[in-house]
């Protein structure tokens, strides 16, 4: 009896607790919750920042992975010879003290005294030779090693001394050191295997202090940081969240003091409106991912440069960004988006922003195209958003009603569309592109050489010749203006109609400062300048 | 007697346990089954479009996927037995990490959902049945129902938009907030029980604050079903003989209801609680999926979005084998407590 009336009261008491929780103070803020004095915290200027994301990170190993969030956590872990600074779209000196061209293959860098891993250990050019040599022969399957195949052999001269040799001339080869591929990792990561995520350090301003990729990742400050970065707060913690909606309402209750990556953009139009009474600020910044209808080149009725034309004529780009994202998008004109120099917006100055069906009328009966014109376009549910069926159907409307064209709409699952995509088997079909680094020739060369990533049978060989400038000649001026040819020429022919550039937007706490300053074209979201305490 | 008794226990646990296996092995193989007649290899429909077709085959092979279906069978079964339920495709992770490190947060929201339906459940249970037929009959039955029949994540919506969104009480996601969470080291993974470890009374409260909406939302599921249990299973007590001899001896009617009726009315109520472990667990796919709440069941979810067949091989295997372990268990109890229950 006795026994029972404890397990009772047990259950009871148990209860009791669930009950007490409900009636507590619902105090989610989480930039707040640490049970110490408010006094005390709001005398603490480097609280540290609560992210909140949809994302996945996969591994923070430099050599195991391809993908932004995690590379997102390596840019703020460890360092690389250069970096693009905030705001800013040039390389320029990290980890290095200087790097310059000794003739058009060789590459030579000198690393900065004093650079200090978390372990304590020093960086010295055996590091970088390390980082690469381990990349190229890890080879892990996310590819992101591919960027580095441009390497014929790199050596270090001295301890603080690193030479490139490339395999051919690649004006872009500053910008791959600046990426995650570059990252330097200290000697103990071994070389023909990963490091596991949960110890993994580097020479950043961050260090890993727990990983768990399905819940949250917690970094905290590199006592050893020996860079230029200030750092404005006491560390960061990453929280995962399965759904959007999840996201969003631990934002609206100050669980996470930065939503990032991604909110629905129903969410980001509610927020902007109602935001500010709940303590939410929306803020954007420029982005640099696009999405764009690659054409058939290879076979009609996309053989014919006036049915790429008209199609390009006929969209309405403006009101795909108002009317299916709500404005969480912008236009793009052209194949290389606006905040990234060499950008031009070849499409409007051919073809006008505004849609023109008369002039996409004439253009098909110039050229004694039979009409409407009927074609597939593919795109898939799983890769860039909910809202890319809606935009496909805004388009189907688009270029149907224009009496133009007669559209069938087909979908595939990411799976199957990356393999199918290549074979030609699409007449149109979409796709989205991150850059790996802020520079122009990562929308041109992948998708307007003769051998691009499409193979849709587009091929021209001025392009071609542009192409080489872009990536082989190191001056500035020659490569701005074969950029801009290569728009040009690639709103005449129309192999790619390009469709918008996605904003970057975060939902951040009113009194959280420093987000807008990242989001820059780098699209990079350095953790360092942020601070702030959640109201 | 005693004797007899005893050996007849004895027979119908020796008995249950050897149809334990016979029953795994069905259900193991309907799980093969079920797999395999989805289209294509796991390893392409995970991969397929981000591996090279060499990549690709090479994992094939690594994983035995292009092996003939009856070893893979056989390797299959073998690694459950030794309790290897394969590697993730996606993310390379051991199955068996995934109820390491997410077991907790299900087994959390599952026992505090399971108190919730008792709490709820026994006392209305009773009430429904005592007052058999009444208005307040019909209410509590009504409500049996519709705590039944409502969705999941439709109760749990409303719970999060009058509770977290309207009221501001409590918070309507994850275990603890993310500040809480990363101040409790893991030790054995269930946050309650780390933050008491750590001494952290301000995450533990955090974690139970975290914890109610949805150990309430799953506890309105089972508590529709217990609810309806009990009401008919004290109305068949109360009219046995043995109540209306009590009642013939003059005992109180509320001392009927609680020392005699009650006691009995629960031994088939303990028979259905095994059969809602199921219930339970498909509910907490569910729950955890709108609660953001990191258990399997979401871990479920997302290796379902990822088409990570493997994985999703391995979690649906852990919980058959969860279901009929339990089942096993609620059986041997039954047969304790009710010396009926024989073969």
């Amino acid at each position: 009896m006795r026994v029972r009336r404890v397990k009772a009261w047990a259950v009871l008491a148990t209860a009791s607790a669930l009950v007490l929780a409900a009636c507590g103070n619902g105090g989610t803020d989480g930039a707040t919750e640490d049970g110490g004095d408010p006094t005390d915290q709001a005398a603490e200027t480097a609280l540290p920042v609560v992210i909140g994301t949809t994302d996945t990170v996969t591994n923070i190993d430099p050599a195991g992975s391809y993908d932004k969030p995690s590379w997102n956590i390596i840019y703020n872990t460890y360092q690389r010879l250069l970096s693009v600074p905030l705001g800013e779209t040039e390389p320029t000196p990290d980890a290095a003290e200087s790097c310059d061209w000794d003739d058009e293959v060789t590459y030579t860098c000198t690393l900065k005294s004093g650079q200090m891993f978390a372990d304590g250990s020093e960086l010295t050019a055996e590091n970088v030779v390390h980082s690469i040599e381990r990349q190229l022969q890890i080879q892990h399957a996310s590819n992101g090693w591919q960027l580095l195949t441009g390497i014929e052999s790199v050596e270090a001269a001295d301890e603080s001394t690193v030479t490139f040799t490339l395999s051919s001339a690649d004006a872009t080869f500053p910008y791959i050191l600046t990426t995650a591929a570059a990252a330097i990792v200290p000697m103990s990561f071994p070389g023909d295997e990963l490091q596991p995520n949960a110890e993994v350090f580097g020479s950043g301003p961050y260090t890993v202090e727990a990983f768990d990729a399905t819940q949250q990742i917690q970094l905290g400050l590199n006592q050893n940081y020996g860079g230029q970065t200030q750092v404005a707060n006491s560390g960061v913690i990453v929280q995962f969240y399965q759904t959007e909606s999840a996201l969003k309402q631990a934002i609206e209750e100050g669980d996470v003091m930065i939503a990032y990556r991604s909110l629905a953009v129903t969410d980001i139009e509610d927020l902007r409106e109602n935001g500010a009474d709940r303590g939410v600020d929306v803020v954007v910044g420029e982005g640099t991912e696009i999405n764009y209808l690659v054409l058939q080149v290879s076979r009609a009725p996309f053989d014919d440069p006036a049915v790429r034309q008209a199609v390009a004529q006929v969209i309405d780009r403006e009101a795909i960004a108002t009317s299916v994202y709500r404005d969480t998008v912008t236009p793009l004109y052209g194949p290389i988006p606006d905040g990234v120099a060499g950008h031009v917006p070849s499409f409007a100055d051919a073809y006008g922003q505004e849609p023109d069906v008369d002039a996409a009328r004439q253009t098909l009966e110039d050229a004694g195209v039979e009409i409407p014109v009927t074609f597939d376009a593919w795109w898939m549910p799983d890769r860039y958003g909910e809202e890319i069926g809606d935009m496909y159907g805004e388009i189907e409307r688009q270029l149907e009603d224009s009496g133009l064209f007669d559209v069938n709409l087909e979908q595939l699952s990411w799976a199957q569309y990356a393999e199918t995509f290549s074979d030609q088997s699409m007449d149109a079909f979409d796709l989205g592109w991150f850059p790996d680094f802020p520079d122009a020739a990562n929308y041109i060369e992948p998708f307007y050489g003769s051998e691009n990533i499409f193979n849709n049978g587009y091929s021209n060989p001025e392009m071609d010749d542009l192409i080489d400038t872009i990536l082989t000649d190191t001056d500035e001026d020659n490569r701005l203006a074969a950029f801009e040819r290569a728009s040009q020429i690639a709103a005449e022919e129309v192999p790619i109609v390009q469709l918008w550039q996605r904003d970057q937007i975060a939902a951040v706490r009113q009194g959280v400062t420093g987000v807008e300053e990242t989001l820059d074209p780098s699209f990079i979201f350095y953790y360092a300048g942020v601070s702030g305490v959640a109201e | 007697m005693s004797r007899q008794a005893t050996g007849s226990l004895r027979t119908y646990l020796i008995t249950r346990l050897l149809l334990f296996i016979p029953q795994v092995l069905v259900i193991l193989t309907i799980v093969f089954i079920l797999m395999r007649v989805a289209p294509g290899d796991p390893v392409s429909v995970a991969l397929g479009g981000q591996r090279s077709a060499e990549e690709l085959q090479a994992l094939r092979e690594a994983a035995g996927y292009d092996r003939p279906i009856l070893v893979q069978y056989a390797e299959y079964i073998g690694g459950v037995l030794t309790f290897d339920l394969g590697t993730t495709i996606v993310d390379n992770r051991p199955v068996t990490q995934i109820f390491a490190v997410n077991g907790g947060a299900t087994l959390t929201l599952t026992l505090a959902a399971f108190l919730v339906a008792l709490v709820l459940s026994i006392p209305l249970g009773l009430l429904a049945g005592r007052f058999r037929d009444t208005a307040l009959d019909a209410v509590l039955r009504v409500l049996g129902i519709l705590t039944y029949a409502a969705p999941v994540f439709f109760l749990g919506l409303l719970l999060q938009l009058l509770f977290a969104r309207t009221l501001g009480w409590l918070p309507s996601s994850s275990q603890a907030s993310p500040v809480m969470f990363a101040s409790v080291p893991p030790r054995t993974n269930i946050f309650l029980v780390d933050a008491l470890l750590a001494d952290n009374t301000a995450a533990f409260v955090n974690g139970l604050q975290h914890l109610v909406l949805p150990a309430i939302t799953l506890g309105l599921l089972l508590t529709g079903v217990f609810i309806r249990i009990i009401r008919i299973n004290l109305i068949q007590t109360l009219s046995s003989d043995y109540v209306e001899a009590a009642r013939a001896r003059g005992v109180p009617e509320r001392r009927v209801v609680v020392a005699h009726a009650f006691k009995n009315a629960m031994v088939p109520f303990v028979t259905i609680l095994g059969l809602q472990v199921a219930l339970l667990l498909g509910g907490a796919i569910l729950t955890e999926q709108t609660f953001n709440w990191n258990g399997i069941g979401s871990q479920l979810v997302r290796y379902l979005d990822a088409r990570d067949y493997a994985a999703v091989q391995g979690i649906i295997t852990f919980f058959a084998l969860a279901v009929v372990t339990v089942s096993l268990l609620i059986d041997i109890i039954n047969a304790i407590i009710d010396p009926r229950v024989r073969y």
